[in-house]
């Protein structure tokens, strides 16, 4: 049996057994053996790179970026959750859901990444959906239930257009007289296609597939599940699924490059890029709720990545990057808003402060993770914007430059004037005896995490800029580091 | 034959835009899927047997039977089978349901294609129109879910076309059928209905900034 039937087949087993077990320790030791798996299954893509593995699946190096950093995301996830659902004693029914549903979403997303047939990698889209519902339902309250209830409803409308899109590419197949949606098929054939065709089917992918990577126009739901679902879930959804939904859309992107849509379709990304940060910049000024507030850092960053992708030259290599950095980052500060909201018992910024005091590690993590989300140096994010803002100037996008600047301003001062309420307000003496404290060794994982990120921005490993290099190669117009 | 079935599954949509009561729209729903049914059976003949079984049971059994039913279930159940309150006038909705089939009548026109079915193409885009119409224009959450599975109709008449060529797409319309339409209807049947006790959307507002 090879490595792929293994992780597939392996999983699937180990999560029934969650949900057949019901004891909430034994429930997370099964996880050792699935992120054994997934370690294993990493691993061995990365022997097996740019080989045929199967019909439908193949390891390039844009996949094996994404599926070492989901594997990193997850195995502090799994730590996180854990610690939480001890913290407010879970039901053992809801612990075994939750991690069932868990183990099948992370494979869900490695499906994606390594699918090498559109067909494919859209059912796999599909079944992040049904497999997240679960997990932002996990607290079973009103606010879950709606939040659940929003989602799945519009990511199904999302992967219904996705669907669209991938039938009028279906058309645009026929017209080129190969009936084949694998990329290696259609890269071949895609320039015999119908251009009107490739740019209906291109709309239709990024307006489905925005509700993954959260991007306008249907992020809204996103923000929701991210607010109602417990943080290491929303640690998973911004670290994880945001790069799995840049992934889908980059596929189409990257086939579809080839051909005379490509400033088209640079045009359309662009516009959803900036108009995704400005919604982001807007929201932030306003926003109290420090779950959303990090949500809507996430439709920031998604729209710097799409408009760095839309600039081309060194802006592909700044995506990908920005996603790497972005995703360390991202969930670390998850992890830690979890530790907030455990301390004072609510998501409210106004009602916080002086958590710098109460929890000195976990605040300096939130207080190093704050410098890398604002990317500011030596935040790894520092360098992937001042390339892409590098790659809006040499191809001549004054305008998009400058608005992204003035919004940026506005994302800096909102999100700086919350998280600084939260690390150093000062609170009423009776306030801080009564609050209980979390252990500073619950903070680790952030701590690895924010100096992986640090270390990106300091002296970034030779060997991942080689990745990302080889990730973007085939691109048209691509400008080596 | 075909043709007629998709003209006749064309003017169940106009019907959909203005009935104004829950049964109808479900009895409409049932109707689309057995038309559905009888496109599949005429134009996928030259597909492998089981997988042509497969989908005229997804199209018989799911579409037509099932998801009406349930559906009719849960207003049986919430005693709600009066007026879905259209808060639009009667003469608006005819005339953005007319719109719609203009639109997509020049659309497909306009894109004249060889492997393009202008009838297939005018139903299934004016179906996912018209659903994204109900789900904007409608209040409760079960008009909401019904505009969903009118749109998925859309989409799985469309995916017909290009089946004969290209099953796998067909199977693909299936999965996103059976698994989104069985997840929405899940969570709405056993949570949302019982939790809230009310179906109007205006309950869903606690989520804000």
């Amino acid at each position: 049996m090879d490595f792929l039937e293994l992780y597939f087949i392996g999983s699937v087993l180990i999560a029934l057994l969650m949900y057949l077990v019901k004891g909430r320790k034994l429930d997370y030791l099964l996880f050792i053996p699935f992120l054994g798996l997934q370690i294993y299954f990493t691993y061995r893509s990365w022997f097996s790179m740019n080989q045929v593995l199967d019909e439908y699946f193949s390891v390039d190096a844009l996949s094996m970026i994404f599926l070492i950093l989901n594997t990193v995301v997850a195995v502090p996830t799994v730590i996180h959750a854990f610690l939480s659902a001890e913290r407010k004693h879970d039901s053992r029914r809801a612990v075994s859901i939750h991690n069932a549903a868990l183990v099948l979403f992370i494979v869900a997303m490695t499906g994606v990444l390594i699918s090498s047939h559109v067909g494919l990698l859209w059912a796999f889209a599909e079944a992040t959906t049904l497999t997240s519902a679960a997990l932002i339902y996990h607290d079973r309250n009103l606010v879950a239930l709606e939040a659940t209830w929003k989602y799945v409803f519009v990511a199904s409308i999302g992967i219904a257009f996705a669907f669209l899109g991938i039938l009028f590419l279906g058309i645009a197949t026929q017209d080129a007289q190969s009936p084949d949606l694998s990329l290696v098929a259609l890269a071949k054939s895609v320039n015999a296609m119908e251009s009107t065709w490739l740019k209906m089917s291109f709309l239709f992918i990024v307006a489905g597939f925005s509700v993954k990577i959260g991007t306008v126009p249907l992020f809204t739901v996103e923000i929701d599940a991210k607010d109602a679902a417990p943080s290491a879930i929303g640690a998973l959804f911004s670290g994880g699924l945001l790069n799995v939904g840049f992934v889908a859309i980059f596929r189409f992107y990257e086939v579809f490059s080839h051909t005379e849509i490509h400033a088209w379709m640079n045009k359309v990304l662009m516009i959803t890029g900036l108009t995704s940060v400005f919604f982001a910049a807007v929201y932030l000024l306003s926003v109290k709720n420090f779950k959303r507030m990090f949500a809507y850092s996430s439709l920031e960053h998604a729209g710097l990545v799409l408009i760095a992708v839309s600039a081309g030259g060194v802006g592909y290599f700044a995506a990908i990057f920005h996603l790497i950095a972005h995703s360390l980052i991202k969930a670390s500060l998850f992890f830690q808003i979890g530790q907030v909201q455990q301390t004072f018992r609510h998501k409210n910024v106004e009602r916080t402060g002086n958590y710098l005091r109460i929890n000195p590690w976990g605040g300096a993590a939130l207080l190093v993770g704050f410098v890398g989300i604002l990317a500011l140096p030596p935040s790894g994010l520092f360098i992937s914007e001042v390339l892409t803002f590098k790659a809006l100037i040499t191809g001549d996008h004054w305008l998009v430059m400058g608005l992204l600047a003035f919004l940026l301003t506005f994302i800096l001062y909102g999100m700086g004037s919350s998280l600084l309420q939260v690390l150093f307000k000062p609170l009423p003496a009776e306030e801080l005896t009564s609050i209980e404290r979390i252990s500073a060794w619950e903070s680790v994982p952030e701590w690895i995490l924010l100096l992986g990120a640090l270390t990106l921005g300091l002296y970034p490993p030779p060997a991942l800029n080689n990745l990302i290099q080889t990730a973007v190669a085939h691109l048209p117009n691509v400008v080596k580091l | 034959m075909v043709n007629l079935l998709i003209i006749a599954f064309a003017m169940t949509l106009t019907y959909s835009a203005i009935a104004n009561r829950f049964s109808s729209l479900i009895r409409i729903l049932a109707i689309q899927g057995l038309l559905i049914f009888g496109v599949a059976l005429l134009e996928l003949h030259q597909i492998n047997l089981i997988n042509l079984i497969f989908i005229l049971l997804e199209t018989l059994v799911f579409k037509s039977i099932l998801v009406p039913a349930i559906l009719y279930a849960v207003i049986t159940r919430n005693k709600v089978s009066r007026d879905c309150e259209i808060n639009k006038s009667f003469f608006n909705s005819i005339f953005s349901v007319i719109a719609i089939f203009a639109f997509s009548f020049v659309l497909a026109y306009q894109l004249h294609d060889e492997h393009l079915k202008i009838i297939y193409f005018t139903a299934s885009v004016s179906a996912i129109m018209i659903g994204i119409f109900l789900m904007i224009f409608r209040k409760t959450i079960i008009t909401h879910t019904i505009g969903y599975i009118i749109l998925e109709n859309g989409i799985f008449l469309f995916s017909l076309a290009l089946g004969s060529d290209m099953p796998m797409i067909v199977n693909m319309g299936i999965l996103l059928d059976l698994f989104s339409t069985v997840l929405i209807l899940g969570i709405f049947v056993n949570r949302i209905s019982d939790v809230f006790n009310n179906i109007e959307v205006d309950v869903l507002t606690t989520l804000k900034d």
